[in-house]
């Protein structure tokens, strides 16, 4: 008890009479984990909004297009045009039956969107309800996306991507009720497209397309074919996307007449490229650890050397407090309390300034279109610990040594450095 | 009060031996007032911090009032060097950083001392060495007899029987100097042992006891060379 509280007094005293040194040492410390933490943060954002992003065009699907012939084939000659009609979707999900989904869609670009005399030119997309969840077709508030019933009555409905309803109506703050021209034949509006940040796309980005039911979009352009098949598959199906699309091939080539080896179709298979991104960004994921890693051992050399230093230039002090009774153990227990107070105060006031900023950061509503690629740099508070553990164990046991050997020496010597 | 017997010390750096004590055999009792006496290195200091319990002999034996300080573990080193001796050092010493109160108050705090009693003894022992008004002075702030008067403070903070100075006066001029050793025949007055290393041959003479010393040894008398 009573070694205890001389080491808390000349703790005290010392850090008092010392602060300047301290300080100094505690704002190292805190920088070192700035640093990282900032680096971190970046890197963390960056990872979070990218795998968001993938995620926009929606997941675990395959897009097919029809195409020509190449070889002739059972007496048919080449070049034959083969796209899907309608009754292919029945047809596929009979020849199927384990696929969670096909459903077709058909687009035409360029047609003119007009709102009071305004216009715009822009992709029509004609499709069913399944497209909402399969394709992340989210409405805002007060809307919806296309339904059953637009289907079966044919209506004239039509969902907004939310860059199309900022060009024609800008100022409108409930636009659902809107009346909108396709060409000239009019549209209610239903809903607009919950913004969304979308890495992949085919045809065109979602934002800048008018989506109406596929029933009403035949009706219109008396239109047979579908432009893509859609063919998604459950999660656990993931990994055999290649055999459903070979299965759909033999299915179309079954009713179409044609050699299944051909290559036909135009097939994209989303959950491939998605894989691939996915490796890019763990290969992101594991340059940002690298990065940090390195980052940490500049600061924790950084912090070591202050600690080194820092005990080294008090050698003569210790000679002097042992040589006025003090014990060994006070020594170096003072020393070792020293580097953890400074370690939790660097670390903490470090860790809490990079939160309340990047906190604070999440705040402000700012509408740069850089946020939406890079994200907004996000602390992660085990990182935190971490990076505050390890500097702080660099700064305990830079400074243990140098205090160990000052105190174990014979007093003379440790009065003698210079 | 001390007796040594055979005491040597060899310093070796790298192939390089250096004896800078040679089978020093010697007795101080209670109460006695001796100074040192000695050309550069003849090994004056290191009986000092041999004594002092700031450095151990390599041969020999030391016994400090009849206990072997060689058997002595550190801590137990630690309670002599903060309650029996009181050493006051030649470039003093004393922590850059601290006021002279700080600096009288560190051998209090080692020996756990309440914060009331450390206060009191500090400002006792100042005004005693006559530098009631500069407490709160830095060593910066002080002239070099300040500082030595601090120094002797710190030294007398935890009332030690023992006293060891090496060279007090040697950085002072000779008036500040006289002053120090006459504080000195003040502390050997109230009954403490003092052992006070001094090149001023003038000081040696009024002392009681000199030893002298060359190369090491112990000589009865300094061949001076003219």
């Amino acid at each position: 008890m009573k070694s205890l509280s001389i080491l808390w007094n000349v703790f005290l005293r010392d850090f008092r009479k010392q602060s300047g040194r301290m300080t100094l040492t505690i704002v190292g410390l805190l920088w070192g984990t700035v640093s990282i933490m900032l680096l971190l943060s970046f890197g963390e954002g960056l990872y979070q909004q990218m795998s968001l992003n993938e995620k926009g065009m929606g997941e675990g699907f395959s897009v097919i297009w029809g195409g020509r012939t190449n070889k002739e084939f059972k007496g048919l000659p080449r070049g034959r045009r083969i796209w899907f009609l309608a009754d292919d979707l029945p047809y596929f999900s009979k020849k199927i039956p384990d696929a969670k989904l096909i459903t077709g869609e058909m687009m035409r670009w360029g047609q003119r969107i007009s709102y009071k005399g305004k216009y715009v030119s822009h992709m029509v997309n004609g499709l069913y309800p399944e497209y909402e969840s399969l394709r992340a077709m989210y409405p805002q508030m007060g809307g919806r996306f296309v339904n059953k019933k637009d289907i079966e009555l044919k209506r004239r409905v039509v969902f907004l991507g939310d860059e199309v309803k900022k060009e024609l109506m800008p100022e409108v703050e409930n636009p659902v009720g809107e009346m909108v021209f396709i060409n000239s034949v009019p549209f209610t509006v239903i809903g607009i497209l919950s913004p969304k940040q979308q890495m992949n796309s085919y045809a065109s980005q979602d934002a800048y397309n008018v989506f109406i039911p596929l029933s009403t979009y035949r009706t219109i352009w008396n239109e047979p074919y579908y432009d893509n098949l859609i063919l998604a598959v459950d999660k656990k199906d993931y990994g055999r996307m290649k055999e459903f699309t070979d299965r759909l091939n033999l299915a179309a080539a079954a009713k179409y007449k044609y050699d299944p080896d051909d290559k036909v179709l135009g097939i994209w298979d989303t959950i491939e490229s998605q894989k691939l991104m996915g490796n890019i960004l763990l290969g992101l994921k594991y340059f940002l650890g690298f990065v940090g890693f390195m980052t940490l051992a500049i600061a924790g050399v950084g912090v070591a050397n202050i600690m080194y230093v820092s005990v080294k230039e008090r050698t003569r002090e210790i000679g002097v407090k042992m040589a006025m009774g003090a014990r060994r153990a006070t020594i170096q227990l003072q020393f070792i309390t020293e580097a953890l107070f400074i370690t939790f105060m660097g670390g903490g006031i470090g860790i809490a300034l990079i939160y309340s900023a990047t906190e604070a950061f999440k705040m402000i509503p700012l509408d740069i279109p850089v946020l939406d690629i890079m994200g907004r740099p996000t602390v992660s508070l085990v990182d935190g610990l971490i990076v505050t553990l390890i500097l702080g164990t660099m700064g305990v046991v830079a400074g243990y040594f140098p205090s160990r050997k000052a105190s174990s020496v014979n007093p003379v010597d440790s009065l003698r450095y210079e | 009060m001390i007796r040594m017997t055979n005491v040597s010390k060899v310093y070796n750096t790298g192939s390089i031996k250096f004896e800078a004590l040679r089978e020093v055999n010697i007795e101080i009792k209670e109460r006695e007032f001796c100074a040192v006496v000695g050309p550069s290195g003849s090994g004056k200091s290191t009986l000092m911090n041999i004594i002092g319990c700031l450095d151990d002999c390599t041969t020999g034996e030391y016994f400090l009032r009849g206990t072997s300080v060689a058997n002595m573990t550190q801590n137990q080193l630690a309670d002599v060097r903060n309650q029996t001796i009181g050493f006051v050092f030649q470039s003093f010493n004393l922590l850059p950083y601290a006021t002279a109160e700080e600096n009288v108050e560190v051998p209090l705090l080692f020996a756990g001392k309440s914060r009331k009693l450390r206060l009191e003894r500090c400002r006792h022992l100042l005004e005693r060495v006559g530098l009631a008004d500069k407490m709160k002075n830095r060593p910066t702030e002080m002239s070099g007899g300040e500082m030595q008067r601090v120094a002797i403070a710190r030294s007398l903070a935890n009332d030690p029987p023992l006293i060891l100075a090496d060279e007090p006066t040697g950085n002072l001029d000779t008036r500040t100097g006289g002053a120090i050793v006459d504080l000195f025949n003040e502390l050997h007055d109230e009954g403490r042992t003092i052992i006070m290393i001094t090149h001023d041959p003038n000081i040696a003479a009024k002392l009681p006891r000199q030893i002298y010393m060359q190369d090491g040894a112990l000589v009865d008398k300094l061949r001076i060379a003219s």
